[in-house]
């Protein structure tokens, strides 16, 4: 097998692999998110009795962890590709390694390791048992089985797999900082890296992140957010007009709590919030993941 | 029995192997089983347990069922006959008490062995306790730890074997197994005990933890030494790594000069927590320089890829390391530690206790009253205690907690403070581990006694106790590492004071019981004997805590000399006239002396006086002399005693001289309480 050359080319294997294997290959969701496991596709559709497989890849947000573009390996924004299947196929783990194997990682060759990483969102309300995978030494995913999301328990379970996107190609391409990798391929016509692409835009964000976000307003957003989610499921001033039990808009009220998830997190990285308040600015968006979960069984249920 | 599954947790494999054992041995008692040998082994992948020379106990046994009387109608046996579907040939004539009946004996075979261990093994994996467990797919009839994939459980009888038959959650058992799951995934069935051992091995699996453990010490010792290099010890990550293979196989590398720069601390913490290597020492300078990589995967090019891909995975992580120490010293070189002490506002220590900010100042006030017992300068004292968590913001301890205080030192090391100020900031944890040494230099002496006191007393204020083995704020931990800063540093500290140096009231007499309780503990794994500890501990005050040893070995050799021997005696012999005599004595009544007796009169002197004395004595802390000073009136009391009825008829001499033994027994109970020493 012809190892993967570039970034993209890894990506496109990825969902070639598990197309073939009956996901559906999905795009990113369009907000803001921390991790894969916001998109609908896998908080909603990992609840309630419907078998679901999906792969996607998910541009990640996380404002503390950026570095100026300065770091070899750490981004305030970066991808993951996202696999989930449901109910969790008993062969889940074997897939994943013929995943690696496409992608030039033979496991006779590296030592691929399963380490105990048992996984928990506090602000969606949801664990799971699983597995950091190492590859020599490099973790280079996530293996997780859901046990529960939003509060709920997950039955059937689903499987999740997480592949930190660059982590994986660094290693894949034996390159030693992120801003280096080959985003297409170096025989391309006009070869591009990492760097070419995203350094700015990593550069603006951290100041943005660091230094210059409003934090006044982000705070308002932060609660109009909360109080659109709260009034979308019928909490709020708006119960009259969206009482219509036909329709529960579920998904309209699960964005704002993902925009209010990553809204914290920007204040979070001004650090503007202190280590009590913390917990409760988590333990309200936890709230609204788990308002929406409770409408998305609701709906579900609501359906026979 | 093989139970094959996704990756155990390593940290839950050994108490599982042991879950295992005790689970067979009680369904195999419960089974009246009996066998020669049981083995449980445990690896990443696999729980499993042999049972050597198992046997049903009794094949058979005979059960008597009575029928009806001899000379009873012949359709009422005809009845019997049926009921049991037997012939008349089958039945015996048995006289019994009360009288005599038809018998019949029915042989009951047991089940097959396979029967009973299909049973016993069912139950087993359904009562298995996992710490977490979980389902998977969508079968909700089993939890386990991760998902079981495989059950092998076969019975041998010599030369036959037999399938143990098993169907849990859908899987059903088997004969076959697998060895290594990367080296050697095809299946393969074995002929007898000894056959799947040598399957196994051979398939590059090591059944046993403890022989995983021995070939990662060996065989990694062997490499090091040949490179010039010797291990540093580290058995919780030993521990780790034999639950994270099958098949260890070490290799060593060097740590690149150019990754050195960082202190080696954050080498060792950032290569065992990131890559769970095993730090290596060069044995010519004593400096970590290398590693060794425990890999589960024997290749075609000796491991080279394996080792070439983590030594780019160190240089990373070190490198992100050496950037954290820059950016922390970069910040101790313009504005020094103290800027990280503003950080510590905005850090929670305990919601009803404020922020470590708060936790700082209050730890500065006990260390500088402290000051002056420890022949310290105030200022020194302040400014030291000041900077003891100002480290707990830096980025290295961000991202190693366990280096808090190492770090600590190292920058105030860098910031031009004395070796004293930062080897306190460092010692100022200690001791953790019962193996730790504790703090020697009076200033880290200081820090580490106020760190402590102000954490046991803050958190004992809002309530919060240990219960049972559940200690999660560690108080027990911050308790002992007090008694063992005091006693091992045989320091004339008086714990009682240092509980008053903290600010607030709040109940002091429960947390005198629980430091009391911590001491026993204590003294008690010194191999001191527990009545002697009890005797000592329950009736002194915390003052008495640094002689505390002292006074239990003068204890002992004070109660196996003669003269201990006749005090003990003396303290028996007034002990039995107390606990024989029922009434209820007066003693506030005044007496009158005139119709005391001589003998009365004498106790009465000596009492005075050894009382007088012995109270002075403890009063100097001079526990040994009080000791000796009860050996002045065992002569008294034998004389009092032989001389005068003790129970005479007169009333108010009667009470007179029942207050006096009174007295005397309390005398002694003030040194030591002796019926202690006698109890079991």
């Amino acid at each position: 097998m012809q190892k993967p050359d570039c970034f993209q080319q890894i990506i496109l294997l990825l969902q070639n692999f598990w197309s073939d294997k009956g996901c559906v290959v999905l795009q990113p969701y369009d907000l803001e998110v921390g991790a894969g496991t916001f998109h609908p596709a896998t908080t909603l559709r990992s609840l309630g009795p419907d078998h679901w497989s999906a792969a996607y890849v998910q541009p990640c947000r996380r404002p503390s962890d950026g570095r100026f573009g300065d770091s070899p390996n750490r981004l305030q924004h970066y991808y993951q590709f996202q696999v989930v299947m449901k109910p969790s196929p008993i062969i889940l783990k074997e897939m994943y390694l013929e995943s690696l194997k496409v992608l030039g990682i033979d496991n006779k060759v590296h030592d691929i390791r399963f380490v105990e990483d048992d996984w928990e969102s506090p602000t969606l309300g949801a664990w799971g048992l699983g597995w950091e995978v190492w590859c020599d030494g490099m973790e280079i995913s996530q293996f997780t089985y859901f046990q529960q999301v939003g509060g709920h328990d997950c039955k059937p379970i689903t499987g999740e797999i997480t592949y930190g996107l660059e982590r994986l190609a660094m290693f894949i391409l034996e390159c030693d900082s992120v801003m280096n990798l080959p985003y297409n391929s170096p025989n391309s016509q006009r070869p591009l890296k990492y760097s070419d692409i995203f350094l700015k835009a990593e550069k603006q964000y951290s100041e943005w992140n660091f230094n210059v976000a409003n934090t006044e307003i982000v705070f308002r957003h932060f609660d109009d957010a909360e109080k659109m989610c709260q009034e979308i499921l019928g909490l709020g001033d708006l119960k009259k007009k969206s009482s219509s039990k036909k329709n529960i808009l579920v998904q309209p009220a699960y964005d704002q709590c993902i925009k209010a998830s990553h809204l914290f997190n920007v204040l979070d990285a001004r650090g503007v919030i202190s280590t009590a308040q913390r917990q409760v600015y988590i333990g309200r968006v936890r709230a609204l993941a788990k308002l929406c979960a409770d409408a998305y069984i609701d709906e579900v249920s609501s359906r026979v | 029995m093989e139970l094959i599954s996704e990756e155990i947790p390593a940290k839950m494999q050994a108490p599982a192997m042991r879950q295992l054992e005790v689970l067979t041995l009680k369904k195999v008692n419960e089974n009246s089983l009996i066998f020669g040998e049981m083995v449980p082994f445990v690896t990443p992948m696999r729980l499993g347990i042999i049972l050597e020379n198992i046997s049903i106990k009794v094949k058979e046994s005979i059960k008597e069922i009575r029928g009806p009387r001899l000379g009873s109608p012949a359709n009422a046996i005809d009845g019997f006959l049926k009921k049991n579907k037997i012939e008349r040939s089958e039945l015996q004539e048995k006289k019994t008490s009360k009288g005599s009946f038809y018998f019949y004996t029915l042989k009951i075979n047991s089940q097959p062995l396979s029967n009973i261990l299909s049973r016993i093994f069912t139950e087993i994996i359904q009562e298995f306790n996992w710490p977490k467990s979980m389902y998977w797919g969508d079968n909700y009839s089993l939890r386990w730890v991760r998902p079981l994939r495989s059950i092998t459980a076969v019975l041998f009888e010599n030369e036959k074997r037999e399938r143990v038959p098993l169907n849990v959650r859908g899987i059903k058992s088997d004969i076959v197994t697998r060895a290594h799951h990367v080296m050697h995934p095809e299946f393969f069935d074995f002929k007898s005990i000894n056959d799947y051992q040598e399957k196994i091995v051979n398939g590059k699996v090591i059944l046993q933890p403890q022989e995983r453990k021995k070939i990662i010490v060996q065989e990694g010792k062997r490499l090091a030494e040949a490179k010039g290099f010797f291990l540093v010890e580290d058995d919780k990550l030993l521990e780790e790594i034999v639950g994270l293979t099958e098949y260890p196989i070490p290799l060593l590398g060097k740590i690149p000069g150019e990754l050195l720069s960082i202190p080696e601390e954050v080498i060792i913490t950032s290569m065992r927590e990131h890559q769970k290597f095993i730090s290596l020492r060069s044995s010519t300078n004593g400096k970590v320089e290398g590693f060794l990589l425990i890999t589960d995967l024997e290749t075609h090019d000796q491991q080279k890829t394996i080792l070439s891909g983590n030594m780019r995975v160190l240089n990373s992580r070190l490198k992100d390391a050496i950037f954290f120490y820059q950016n922390d010293l970069d910040l101790v070189n313009h504005h020094g530690m103290m800027a990280w002490n503003d950080k510590l506002k905005s850090v929670r220590f305990h919601e009803k206790l404020g922020s470590q900010y708060n936790r700082v100042e209050r730890i500065v006030k006990i260390s500088v009253m402290l000051a002056r017992q420890f022949e310290l300068e105030k200022d020194e004292v302040c400014k030291a205690a000041t900077l003891i968590k100002a480290d707990l913001v830096s980025n290295i301890v961000a991202e190693f907690p366990s280096l808090q205080g190492i770090m600590g030192a190292h920058y105030a090391k860098a910031e031009g403070f004395e070796k004293i100020v930062s080897d306190a900031i460092r010692d100022h944890y200690l001791p953790v581990g019962s193996y730790d040494v504790v703090p020697k230099h009076p200033l880290s002496i200081v820090l580490s006694l106020s760190d402590k006191i102000d954490y046991l007393t803050s958190l004992w204020k809002i309530g919060i106790r240990p219960t049972g083995n559940k200690d999660p704020f560690a108080l027990r931990r911050a308790a002992l590492g007090i008694i063992r800063i005091i006693l091992e540093n045989k320091l004339d500290l008086d714990l009682d004071y240092l509980i008053d140096l903290t600010e607030g009231n709040f109940d002091k007499h429960s947390l005198q019981r629980f430091i009391k309780e911590r001491i026993v503990y204590y003294l008690t794994e010194k191999n001191y004997q527990k009545k002697v500890v009890n005797a000592v501990v329950e009736h002194y005050k915390l003052d008495f805590l640094p002689i505390m040893p002292g006074m239990i070995a003068q204890i002992n050799a004070f109660i196996s000399s003669n003269s201990g021997a006749r005090v003990l005696a003396a303290y028996k012999r007034v002990s039995n006239f107390l606990s024989s005599n029922k009434e209820i004595l007066d003693f506030e009544k005044k007496i009158s002396e005139e119709r005391a007796a001589e003998e009365d009169k004498l106790v009465q002197k000596q009492l005075i006086l050894t009382k007088e004395q012995v109270e002075g004595s403890l009063k100097r802390k001079d526990f040994k002399t009080a000791l000796l000073e009860l050996n002045s009136i065992v002569d008294t009391i034998n004389h009092f005693l032989d001389n005068v009825q003790v129970n005479c008829e007169d009333n108010a001499l009667r009470i007179l001289r029942y207050s006096l033994l009174y007295q005397i027994r309390e005398t002694m109970d003030r040194v030591v309480v002796f019926s202690e020493l006698d109890k079991k």
